[in-house]
């Protein structure tokens, strides 16, 4: 099941079209949503959430109508905003269950719930603390906190490790690949961390413009036709690249001592091939594997078109 | 029962417990209430501030003042002294002036009260939670009207209750309830009056400005400076040559502020002529005039233009951040 | 060209920094540690907003605190968002200009240039105060660029840039480093950093944990063998034959069916130049193999200890 169908929307701001004739049915599971500045991630986001009215097609979030069910989409959906975000003059505790209560959870059950989820969220004592006072990962967790303590069918999570530093990162992405693999609740996660998207993800829409320029399954976009290899030698070397063309392979050294090379397929096993170069040549293999598109060529393929 | 997000999963039996994220399965409320969450957010906040209790008390002694000028009689010997019409509606006369002599006070707690109640959130970017909840961008104009519009209002009417009581108690036999049986609904009409005029100017002030002061600044200028040029403008067209369409004229004009259109609607809703001493320097001796209530149409009309430009100022500036183009 | 020997500075008792002796070179160096290490404290330091407490610190062998002449020659990308909202980017980008020290004859092209470099040509006429987030980043590096210094402090230059954009950022300073500038990064993106860098300057605590080459770095981290991850169909048996060497300390299989084994070793070195024979005398089939910690990821959280 879909966990949201767009069929033709387009979105206008004022005289400027921020989204243009789109249709995309974004999976269940951990979606990430790319694109360069002012593509219009945002304004999808907002049109799903039913801040915004489409000038024209449709959208529904999970079977709800964009355009007439705002609030019920709100109800099972939960925010996670770029921008720094609170409400002032409370603790975490308070201000989460008070997130619970607007979204319609009675008094008893919001602080009980509140509780649960900063303690998912990795805020221990600190939330007795007025949110004023936090830092900056902190602050990242408490957005969290606030997006799921009305236990959300869909989240959509806007740049979620902004300001972290790696162990937070960690912690962050930790947490989402948790949600969205383990607890069973769909992310679209919007973020211009490739690798981020990298580790959550699981299938990615990316925009340009306003238009959807390339959607799919990570895993297939990153296939790479033909027996290609990628291959990290200790210090660069030009006679491994001569021993590899003698056995008929295209080779295209990348960044510093890495090789890409493209091996004529139907031909002995690769690893063999390149170990037995590399020993002719006397160079030090330090690691191959089968070349891979990362996201970044994949984005920048996409928006480069 | 709102909303129904369906049972989660059946979780096989085991003897660790799973303490990690659930979703939520349990009861919601109803949808209609939402806005007194957002309310009630504001009150408590208000509540720990501790110069809100300090002023609550100081808006007590208007009250305290008038009720021992009642027991002492002071107000009948000021009376003999002045010369004039004999007080027909003594507490009604207490009561309203007690209410004129709360006004600035009652204007500093709105001050407190109000100033933050949108300016933090802007400043906090509160919005973005409020509005990515499934409450309406109503409920939370009315969740924060009503957060002001309650504080000030108790603080406006519980002295006056109180007094009221102390006369209901004393003063029955002397004639309290008959003078006038609406009194308690008069109090309570003036005080919400206040309430609702401040409140709806100082959420204007307030959703327009990133802070605070900035706010409270806006609306203290807006209301000192309007009751100043109020007040110099009756004095300067002040003549009191005793025609009453003149006379009429002149009331109204010195009752065109915000504190003015307030105390001179509760002098229409209390019903009131009141007794002034002026010095007429032509006639070089004191001259005694009775001030009647300000034109009730042209009060109503201002008071009614303010709350409505205030709810419609904030209503511009409630909405979701903006994308920013380009 | 930044030289810091014994610089400590503190705010009351609260520790910025302690202690720290270093020297930054021309190239490009990144700044890396947890919050609260103390990298915004010698960010400071180096572009002369505070003096430090007890030590030295000299920019071009002079103290930079309120001077001049070493602000002439120094740029600074601050990571704060906040600007001048009625200005117009080019007027900002101008009036920094000038007190950088550009002569009023240049001011237009060097203004006009930097603004292109930074890729804002068209929106440099438009108030700061409508800027995106990656616009206002933009012309902050615009800023910190346009009077030509040679040394550049940034700190998280590519913050709310998109991929693109961050390309684009990324090799300009590279260019800059090539051309003989020092370029201080300091950024918790890490994967980004070390594709700019190998060059890194570790604070924690207040304390330069460790300043150099990331690869020597990793090779010197004792207390964490390398580990080799290796995917081959025949797991098990490869194991058997690895762990008959002598310097593999042990084999580990994560996956559940049994087609990777990852080993550990103090020497990789030796590891590297004997694996390839014993694959290719036993004929083992080997999908690929690499070093997951061998990255800046790695060695980060091996030395912080997170």
């Amino acid at each position: 099941m879909a966990v949201a169908t767009i069929s033709h929307l387009t979105v206008r701001y004022g005289a400027k079209t921020a989204i243009e004739d789109l249709s995309v049915e974004v999976p269940e599971g951990c979606v990430g949503l790319l694109g360069p500045n002012g593509a219009g991630k945002t304004t999808l986001i907002k049109t799903l959430l039913g801040f915004l009215r489409p000038a024209a097609g449709t959208g529904a979030v999970l079977g709800l109508d964009v355009a007439t069910q705002g609030l019920r989409i709100r109800q099972r959906v939960g925010l996670m905003p770029e921008v720094d975000c609170h409400i002032p003059g409370m603790n975490a505790v308070t201000f989460v269950g008070y997130a619970g209560e607007l979204a319609g959870m009675p008094g008893s059950q919001a602080l009980r719930r509140a509780h649960e989820v900063l303690e998912y969220c990795g805020l221990g004592e600190a939330r007795y603390r007025n949110v004023e006072t936090y830092s900056t990962g902190m602050k990242q967790r408490i957005k969290l906190a606030q997006a799921l303590v009305h236990g959300p069918r869909l989240l959509f999570l806007d740049e979620p490790t902004n300001g972290l530093d790696p162990a937070g990162r960690d912690e962050m992405l930790n947490l989402v690949r948790d949600l969205s693999h383990g607890k069973g609740v769909n992310v679209i996660v919007s973020s211009h961390l490739l690798p981020d998207i990298e580790r959550t993800c699981d299938w990615v829409l990316v925009m340009r413009g306003g238009k959807l320029v390339r959607e799919g399954d990570i895993a297939g976009l990153r296939v790479v036709e033909g027996v290609q290899v990628d291959v990290e030698l200790r210090l660069p070397s030009e006679p491994f690249e001569a021993a590899m063309r003698r056995r008929g392979a295209r080779v295209f050294r990348q960044m510093g001592s890495r090789y890409r090379l493209t091996l004529a397929e139907g031909g002995t096993d690769p690893g063999r091939q390149l170990l037995e170069a590399a020993k002719e040549a006397g160079a030090q293999v330090r690691g191959f594997r089968p070349a891979l598109r990362s996201l970044e060529d994949i984005f920048m393929e996409a928006v480069e078109e | 029962m709102d909303f129904d997000l369906g049972p989660p999963a059946a979780r096989p039996a085991s003897p660790i417990a799973d303490l990690s994220y659930r979703g939520y399965d349990g009861p919601l409320s109803t949808r209609l209430f939402r806005w007194w969450i957002v309310a009630l957010a504001g009150i408590r906040l208000n509540l720990k501030k501790p110069w809100f209790w300090v002023l609550a008390g100081l808006c007590l002694f208007p009250y305290l003042f008038q009720g021992i000028t009642l027991l002492s009689n002071a107000d009948r010997t000021l009376q003999a002294l002045m010369g004039g019409n004999a007080p027909e509606a003594r507490y009604t006369q207490a009561f309203f002036n007690a209410f004129s002599g709360q006004q600035f006070l009652l204007f500093i707690t709105a001050l407190l009260v109000g100033a933050s109640s949108i300016a933090a959130d802007n400043r906090a970017n509160a919005l973005l939670v409020y509005l990515s909840r499934p409450i309406t961008k109503n409920d939370y104009l009315a969740g924060k009207w009503v957060g002001v519009f309650l504080p000030v209002f108790v603080v406006a009417f519980f002295p006056a209750l109180l007094l009221y009581l102390f006369c209901l108690v004393s003063y029955t036999s002397e004639g309290f309830w008959r003078d006038d049986p609406w009194l308690l609904g008069r109090i309570v009409l003036a005080c919400a009056i206040a309430g609702a005029i401040h409140a709806s100017l100082l959420l204007g002030c307030s959703s327009w400005s990133k802070t605070p002061r900035m706010a409270g600044a806006i609306y203290a200028a807006l209301y000192l400076v309007s009751g100043i040029v109020a007040g110099i403008a009756g004095s300067i067209t002040t003549v009191f040559s005793g025609s009453s369409e003149e006379a009429a004229r002149e009331i109204l004009v010195t009752h065109l502020s915000i504190g003015g259109v307030i105390t001179g609607l509760a002098q229409n809703v209390y019903h009131l002529t009141l007794q002034s001493m002026r010095f007429n320097r032509r006639a070089m001796q004191p001259v005694h005039l009775e001030l009647a209530p300000p034109a009730f149409w042209v009060m109503l009309g201002l008071g009614l233009a303010m709350v409505v430009v205030g709810l419609a100022a904030t209503r511009m500036r409630i909405r979701a951040v903006e994308v920013v183009r380009g | 060209m930044i030289l810091l020997e014994r610089a400590s500075r503190w705010y009351g008792q609260v520790i910025g920094i302690n202690d720290v002796t270093c020297a930054l070179p021309a190239g490009i160096t990144a700044l890396l540690g947890p919050n609260g290490a103390g990298k915004s404290t010698l960010l400071k330091l180096i572009t002369g907003q505070l003096r430090p407490t007890t030590g030295r610190v000299t920019v071009f062998g002079e103290a930079p605190f309120a001077n001049p002449r070493v602000f002439r020659r120094l740029g600074y990308c601050p990571e704060i968002e906040n600007s001048y909202e009625d200005m117009t980017g080019r007027g900002f980008v101008t009036m920094l200009a000038a007190m950088g020290g550009v002569s009023a004859a240049d001011l237009h092209p060097r203004v006009a240039a930097a603004i292109e470099t930074a890729g804002m040509t068209i929106n440099a006429d438009r108030k700061i105060g409508g800027y995106s987030k990656g616009m206002r980043q933009r012309i902050k590096l615009a800023q910190a660029i346009v009077h030509n210094p040679d040394v550049l402090i940034l700190d998280e230059p590519l913050n709310g840039l998109d991929p693109v954009g961050r390309r684009e950022i990324s090799s300009l300073l590279q260019e800059m480093a090539e051309k003989g500038k020092c370029v201080v990064v300091s950024s918790h993106i890490l994967y980004e950093v070390e594709q700019m860098t190998t060059n890194i300057l570790l604070l924690h605590h207040g304390r330069l944990l460790a300043q150099g080459d990331i690869y020597q770095i990793r090779s010197l981290i004792d207390a964490h063998p390398h580990r080799v991850a290796i995917q081959t169909k025949d797991a098990r048996a490869l194991a058997q034959r690895l762990l008959a060497l002598p310097y593999v300390l042990s084999a580990r299989f994560d996956q559940p069916d049994a087609t990777q084994v990852e080993i550990e070793t103090r020497q990789p070195d030796l590891f590297y130049s004997q694996f390839p024979d014993l694959v290719l005398e036993h004929g083992f089939r080997i999908e690929g193999f690499d070093s997951p910690d061998n990255n800046l990821e790695a060695v980060f959280r091996y030395l912080v200890g997170e």
